[in-house]
């Protein structure tokens, strides 16, 4: 396996980039900056006939905008960002091209910087969480009557939230059992990773209304940077893996529901990472660190990790 | 709320502090110049352990306190690196009141017993006192580069500068005295720092208000400088962490509170001074994790953070009740600050709690207090809340990154090697190269079909496959055979016993001839003969009838043997039996002895009764006798008899089957064989099970050997039987736990296809799950084409197909060139079919478009590409087959088409947005493979495309139109075979997906996908710069005029900023419109109208051409949505203007 360069190009942006995300077909790349905005690129193509058009440019942030999140087309092209200032911003696109806001937190929702966002999976609705760091998550859903509720997970992490994840809708296990069983009620799960060096799986009680902690993950020695669940690809585990500034990178492996999650070293970079990124199918791991490297794993079958060397 | 959250830990010392710069630890060392509550003089240190992930605010103590015989003035914790054996976790040094440096272990201290006095420091916490100063030791800082220095400054200025390789006995450096030169000496030392970049600088600050500078390898001070405005006593220091030779001093002087930067190379007065603190400034901290923040404290009871390149306030912190005196950064944990306060309290704060400066005042609680306004968020992020560098994936493979570098750059220049620009973005793509070479033979021979290569692939599989598998592979092959049964019972290793048979059956006359020439008992032997003849050459002894029913109870027969086949071989030992009767009857005439049963039969026989007959042989035990007999005696008795003589000797294995072939009950003998001879069961199936229970009957010998455990056998089974999902079932089930590697998966979805493909089914559940997760796999390593022949393998395979292809073909819908299957022809026939879904309102017939037209319509139909499947296929469909007849390649000599011409995807459009555009894909090949097949799909389409065009008002019927379109383009100019008909089976599946995800899809209009056009015009295209040599006659007068409008517009815009930048918009837009048109790429209707909106502007008719402008919104705003704006802002500024 390798990896080569298709393209590089200038964004336009004004200051430090600090996100990038494909939109659900691969075809948009979202780019948010230290500079308010965020850009959105039409990358579709490959390699020499591909062309990178800026489609639109988003202001609306006062503060460097952390993350953006592109959510499942099928409720029309919404994108959700965060920012420094407090807020979270979740555009929607009317047309071609033309985004407008169609939700901003109130500002007491969160009372720090918002630093990582994620959609839930469509299954679940359109739903959006939060991880801020005034040390609680948040959980923002479009009600069926259009309207916004957003409800918090207080208290989450000491110090501050660095990262959300959520857990793939599908069951685990649905590949193996190829029948046509009725699919199991989607139980709604997250991870979140703190500035107490800790990583905290949630679950939704619907009885209470409440998200509940369920495991906590202790292994980094610093701030938890990201937390990325996995795709399970019908497979009965569940994968989770966890970078942080002591420059190490964990996956978390639960082999049946409600069972314990062990974790392995993956590798420890020498320099805090920042961000981790599964592929979409769920076998592959981007790891991006502070030295701008960007390395990319597969798990091997004996459970291994190795590194799938990167080319010019 | 805010303010009882402030702290996140905190302990009640009145102390200075020292964070470990490794490990979660805070020493505090009890502060000189405050007296507590108890008036008590005492000082200790101590070591408190931080646990952020214990939400307390309390710290717990690390362990016991060292009790210090006068107070501290500073504490510090010396650097990882002088950690040895001996002092795993650094060293503290602690400047006191009387002049002595304190060294502690703090190993020692950490675990040792917490007791309710401090310990005296023998055991070793306390490693040695340095008794060099007579005055308060306030400048005390170990150097980052060299641990083992520890410079220390007291009164009068003098430095001391200590070794600490071996703790316990530190050596003293030459001290560094000030003074020389003629500057006046430093006094009082209030603070010592060395300097972050270079490692043998230090610098001093003292309350005489001297600043120096020391250079240790030279011994002498550099610089040194004072505050030229004012003698102010200097309380702290700091350097600029990232700029060598800049450095920060504060005052505790009431009179000048401001902080001055100083650069060193210009000694004389401060670079920049930062003015907020309305009191002395008693500590400062530079953080090391973001070189733009600045933490100070001062007498004006403020807690400040500054933001040092912009010299503002960035946040500040909660006010307490009492004076701040230290504030530090913690050296591990980014954001956490301590603060010493002389309310008796050391506090750790996370910077994120601090507000802005300015945060407005909230809303009044029910007690009349105002309450603290809403946060608001600081001016500028800190470093380490910013992400340098991240990638992310996105479908198809692709990995999108920023602030990458190229690992080769980085082996090249090593960690300085120049840093990646931060605004740009990368995008990568894995490859692998192994899953694809596997398929590329399998999808060969699943999309050509025919019967014939799918057995062929059967064969080449069997040939290379493990044992099990080459079973496996083998009755995949046969059921492709046109007589499978027969090739099946081969297969099951019968071969030889039906080819026997076949022979005997030719032969049974002859055998029978030969055997009536015989005695009775060559008869006899005979039958047996004739009777192995028809059974294979490794026979076991056949019963013989006469023989058998003579040693009547016979043990039963070997078992495992080839069956007979029954009813030849009844029939064939009857006949010889007959003969051999009629023979020895002849033989012996005229004697006849008879016996008393004989008698009885002869007398029943001579009368006609049979039954009779039979009753009386049956009665003497002569069975066989009976039933030549009762054969004779109809077809009533016949059964009779049989099953009566059947049940009588069930226990005989063959006669067993014999039974159940004769009752048609094979169920039953499905049910009751012995699984250890499956194969022999499944051969009698073969050979007499109804096609229509061929099925099922396999299927409960399957579930039998499943059940059994025998999963293998029963899969074989399931392939027979046809059964798909029961076979993934099982193959699924095989494969080892766990993560599965692709080329596993691939081998089961190989059978799983083909044994779908042999049966005739629709794909099961089974099925087409095992598809997804396979295309699933391609598509992560980016072979979408891969990907979606695969998908296509499955056509019917439910909502979880549709959804993926319909994913990928969005994805590649813009612009991926070819590598699959489709390839040129796809390619070319998007573009010319592109150009069909151009023809709004236009009855102009396929000829009368010259060169422009073709390529028109590929830029028309990029916006609508995205647009709903439904529209789109329909189209072509329903003209197509008329068109068909009347269009050839080379009616009209398609131009070339545009380079880039819209490569796309095999695929249909997605599913989304009802723009109306045709499915390029699967038309033209339908048009060259298979007409016929356009009729079916007609149908569902006529629902779809009203629905869908109503949310954009383009009412026209374009189906007639793009389908006539189509036929020109059709890439007869572009390639000379039309697809194979393997083109079918990949054709189809657009089709149904499409039409379902077109009724079922709700019509997203409100948000259309955005649709890029393919091809885009180049990026900075303003209409100053467009190419307009190509445009065609009949379109220069457009050109002209939208030019004209433009300079008038822009002229008019002037200076005005706002009205300048609209004009730039349009500009591009309208560049957008001349550039198409230049490439001939708009389609004919609009022109039309374009050419009457610009007629009516050259004759100042600007009410008119907006008129146009709004008819061409109304219709033709898929194709023209891009341009149409700019048009229309031109047009407005140009009739404000008027």
């Amino acid at each position: 396996m390798s990896i080569s360069t298709q393209a590089s190009f200038e964004s336009g942006h004004v200051d430090q980039i600090h996100d990038c995300q494909y939109d659900y077909y691969g075809r948009r790349v979202a780019t948010c900056s230290s500079d308010r905005t965020i850009k959105i690129f039409d990358v579709a193509g490959e390699s020499s006939a591909a062309q990178q058009t800026l489609i639109a440019t988003l202001t609306g942030h006062d503060g460097p905008v952390w993350m953006v999140a592109w959510a499942h087309p099928k409720y029309g092209n919404h994108l959700a960002s965060c920012s420094f200032d407090n807020k979270i911003i979740i555009w929607k696109e009317s047309e071609q091209g033309v985004f407008s806001q169609a939700y901003a937190s109130p500002t007491t929702l969160h009372e720090a910087s918002v630093n990582a966002i994620a959609w839930a999976p469509h299954e679940h609705g359109l739903v959006l969480a939060a991880a801020s760091s005034d040390g609680s998550a948040s959980v923002i859903a479009k009600r069926a009557d259009g309207s916004w509720d957003a409800s918090k997970i207080p208290g989450a992490h000491s110090i501050g939230c660095t990262g959300v994840s959520w857990a793939p809708a599908a069951p685990p296990g649905s590949l193996v059992a190829a029948g046509g069983n009725a699919p199991a009620p989607t139980v709604k799960r997250l991870v979140t990773g703190g500035c107490d060096n800790l990583a905290k799986v949630w679950r939704f009680d619907d009885a209470s209304n409440q998200w509940k902690e369920e495991h906590a993950l202790r292994a980094h020695g610093d701030w938890v940077r990201d937390v990325a669940w996995s795709a399970n690809m019908g497979l009965p585990m569940n994968t989770i893996a966890t970078c942080g500034q002591d420059g190490k990178v964990f996956i978390w492996t639960q082999n049946e529901p409600g069972g314990a999650w062990n974790h392995r070293l993956l590798n420890d970079f020498g320099a805090p990472v920042w961000r981790l990124s599964w592929s979409v199918m769920g076998n592959v791991l981007a790891v991006s660190d502070a030295n701008n490297l960007v390395t990319v794993w597969k798990e091997s079958v004996d459970g291994k990790w190795d590194q799938i060397s990167a080319t010019e | 709320m805010a303010y009882q959250q402030a702290y996140v830990k905190q302990v009640n010392r009145c102390a200075t502090v020292a964070f470990c710069p490794t490990s979660p630890y805070i020493a505090t060392g009890t502060m000189a110049g405050a007296i507590d509550l108890s008036f008590s003089t005492t000082a200790c240190l101590e070591v408190f352990k931080l646990d952020y992930a214990n939400p307390s605010t309390d710290m717990p103590l690390a362990g016991g306190a060292v009790a210090a015989n006068e107070r501290f003035h500073r504490l510090v914790w010396g650097p990882a690196g002088s950690d040895t054996k001996e002092t795993p976790h650094g060293i503290i040094a602690g400047g006191l009141v009387d002049g002595s440096v304190n060294l502690y272990n703090p190993a020692k201290i950490i675990g040792s017993p917490i007791g309710a006095e401090p310990s005296d420091g023998t055991s070793g916490a306390l490693i040695t006192k340095m008794q060099k100063h007579s005055g308060p030791v306030r400048g005390l800082a170990f150097n980052s580069f060299s641990p083992n220095l520890l410079a220390s400054g007291a009164e009068d200025g003098e430095l001391c500068i200590w070794d600490l390789v071996k703790p316990a006995t530190p050596s003293l450096y030459p001290g560094l005295k000030g003074g020389a030169g003629g500057q006046p000496g430093p006094g009082e030392v209030s603070y010592l720092a060395w300097n972050n970049k270079v490692q043998h600088i230090l610098a001093s600050s003292s309350l005489n208000g001297t600043t120096v500078v020391w250079d240790l390898k030279r011994q002498r001070p550099v610089i040194s400088f004072t505050d030229p405005n004012s003698r102010r006593r200097c309380s702290a220091m700091q350097w600029n962490p990232e700029v060598a030779t800049q450095l920060i001093v504060a005052s505790d002087d009431d009179r000048s509170p401001s902080l001055q930067i100083w650069d060193l190379r210009n000694s004389i007065s401060p670079a920049r001074e930062f003015v907020g603190h309305s009191k002395g400034v008693l500590a400062m901290a530079w953080s090391h994790a973001d070189p733009g923040m600045l933490l100070t404290c001062g007498k004006d009871n403020r807690t400040l953070c500054w933001d040092t390149n912009a010299g503002e306030i960035l946040a500040e912190l909660p006010a307490s009740s009492n004076w701040n005196f230290d504030v530090q950064w913690s050296c591990t944990t980014p954001g956490v600050l301590s603060t010493s306060s002389f309310d008796g309290r050391v506090g750790l704060y996370n910077l994120q709690q601090a507000a802005a400066p300015n945060a407005g005042g909230g809303a009044v609680d029910q007690y009349g207090v105002q309450q603290p306004g809403p946060k608001q968020p600081m001016k500028k992020a800190p470093a380490w809340m910013r992400r340098p560098c991240g990638a992310t994936f996105g479908f198809g493979g692709n990995l999108a990154g920023f602030g990458v570098r190229s690992a080769g750059a980085v082996e090249a220049g090593g960690a300085e090697a120049e840093k990646p620009s931060p605004t740009a973005l990368s995008i990568f793509r894995l490859h692998t190269a192994e899953e694809v070479a596997v398929s590329q033979e399998f999808e060969g021979a699943v999309t050509a079909g025919g019967s014939d290569s799918l057995k062929e692939f059967c064969e080449t599989k069997r040939s290379c496959a493990a044992k099990e598998d080459e079973e496996t592979w083998g009755f995949l092959g046969i059921l492709f055979e046109e007589d499978a049964r027969r090739e099946l019972l081969k297969h099951l290793d019968f071969g030889a016993a039906l080819d026997a048979k076949e022979i005997a059956a030719t032969n049974a006359a002859a055998a029978a001839a030969a055997a009536a020439a015989e005695s009775t008992a060559a008869a006899t032997a005979a039958a047996p003969d004739s009777a192995a003849a028809t059974a294979t050459a490794e026979a076991t002894p056949l019963v013989d009838g006469n023989a058998f029913f003579n040693n009547f109870p016979a043990p039963p027969p070997a078992p495992a043997e080839p069956i007979p086949e029954a009813p030849e071989l009844v029939a064939a030992r009857r006949k010889a039996a007959a003969k051999a009767a009629a023979k020895a009857a002849a033989e012996n005439e005229p004697t006849e002895i008879l016996d008393a049963s004989d008698a009885k039969v002869q007398r029943a026989l001579v009368v006609g009764d049979y039954r009779a007959a039979v009753a009386a042989c049956v009665a003497a035990g002569r069975h066989a006798d009976a039933l030549v007999l009762a054969s004779v005696g109809g077809a009533e008795l016949w059964e009779e008899t049989r099953a009566a003589h059947l049940e009588a000797n069930i226990n005989r294995p063959y006669l067993r089957v014999a039974s159940a072939v004769v009752s048609n009950d094979l169920g039953e003998l499905v049910k009751t064989r012995p699984l250890a001879k499956w194969r022999e069961t499944l051969a009698i199936l073969c050979t007499y099970a109804p096609a229509e229970e061929w099925g099922a009957l396999a299927g409960v010998l399957a579930g039998r050997l499943e059940s059994a455990g025998n999963g293998h056998a029963a899969s074989l089974c399931h392939i027979c039987a046809g059964d798909v999902d029961a076979a993934v079932t099982h193959w699924m089930g095989s494969l080892p736990a766990g993560k599965v590697a692709p080329s596993a998966i691939h081998g089961v979805l190989e059978k799983a296809v083909v044994l779908t493909r042999a049966t005739g089914q629709a794909s099961g559940t089974g099925l087409s799950s095992l598809a997804v997760s396979y295309a699933e796999m391609l598509i992560s390593e980016g072979q979408l084409s891969a990907a979606i022949s695969y998908l296509d393998m499955v056509p019917d395979g439910g909502d979880a197909v549709k959804d993926l292809r319909d994913r990928i073909t969005q994805q590649s819908a813009y612009g991926q060139t070819q590598q699959s299957a489709y390839g040129q022809t796809q390619q070319s026939a998007y573009s010319a079919y592109d150009s069909t879904a151009s023809a709004y309102g236009g009855s102009a017939s396929m000829g009368g478009y010259g060169a422009p037209a073709p390529a028109t319509g590929a830029y028309a139909a990029a916006p609508m590409m995205p647009g709903q499947p439904g529209s789109a296929v329909s189209a072509p469909q329903t003209t197509s087959v008329a068109a068909a007849p009347s269009f050839d390649p080379s009616a009209s000599a398609p131009p070339p088409p545009p380079p880039a011409a819209p490569a796309a995807a095999p695929a249909v459009p997605p599913s989304q947005q009802a723009y109306g555009a045709p499915a390029q894909s699967a038309t033209p090949q339908h048009y060259q493979t298979a007409p016929a097949q356009a009729p079916p799909q007609q149908a569902q389409y006529a629902a779809a495309p009203p629905s869908a065009h109503s949310a954009y008002g383009a009412q026209q019927p374009q189906q007639p139109q793009q389908a006539a379109y189509g036929q020109p383009q059709q890439p007869g100019a572009y390639q000379t075979t039309p697809p194979p008909a393997h083109f079918q089976p990949s054709m189809h599946s657009p089709m149904q997906p499409m039409q379902p995800a077109v009724a079922a899809a709700p019509v997203q209009a409100p948000a259309p996908p955005p649709a890029p056009v393919m091809p885009k015009p180049p990026a900075n295209l303003s209409m100053h710069n467009v190419e307009t040599d190509k445009v065609s006659p009949s379109h220069a007068s457009i050109v002209k005029s939208l030019t004209t409008l433009f300079k008038v517009c822009e002229g008019a815009a002037g200076a005005n900023p706002a009205r300048k930048k609209e004009v730039e918009d349009s500009s591009k837009r309208v560049a957008g419109l001349l550039w198409k048109l230049n490439r001939a790429d708009v389609s004919p209707s609009v022109c039309e109208k374009l050419t009457q909106l610009c007629a009516a502007l050259d004759g100042g008719d600007v009410a008119t051409a907006s008129q146009v402008q709004v008819a061409l919104t109304t219709h033709d705003w898929d194709e023209a949505s891009s341009w149409l704006s700019g048009l229309k802002r031109l047009l407005k500024m140009r009739s404000s203007i008027q």
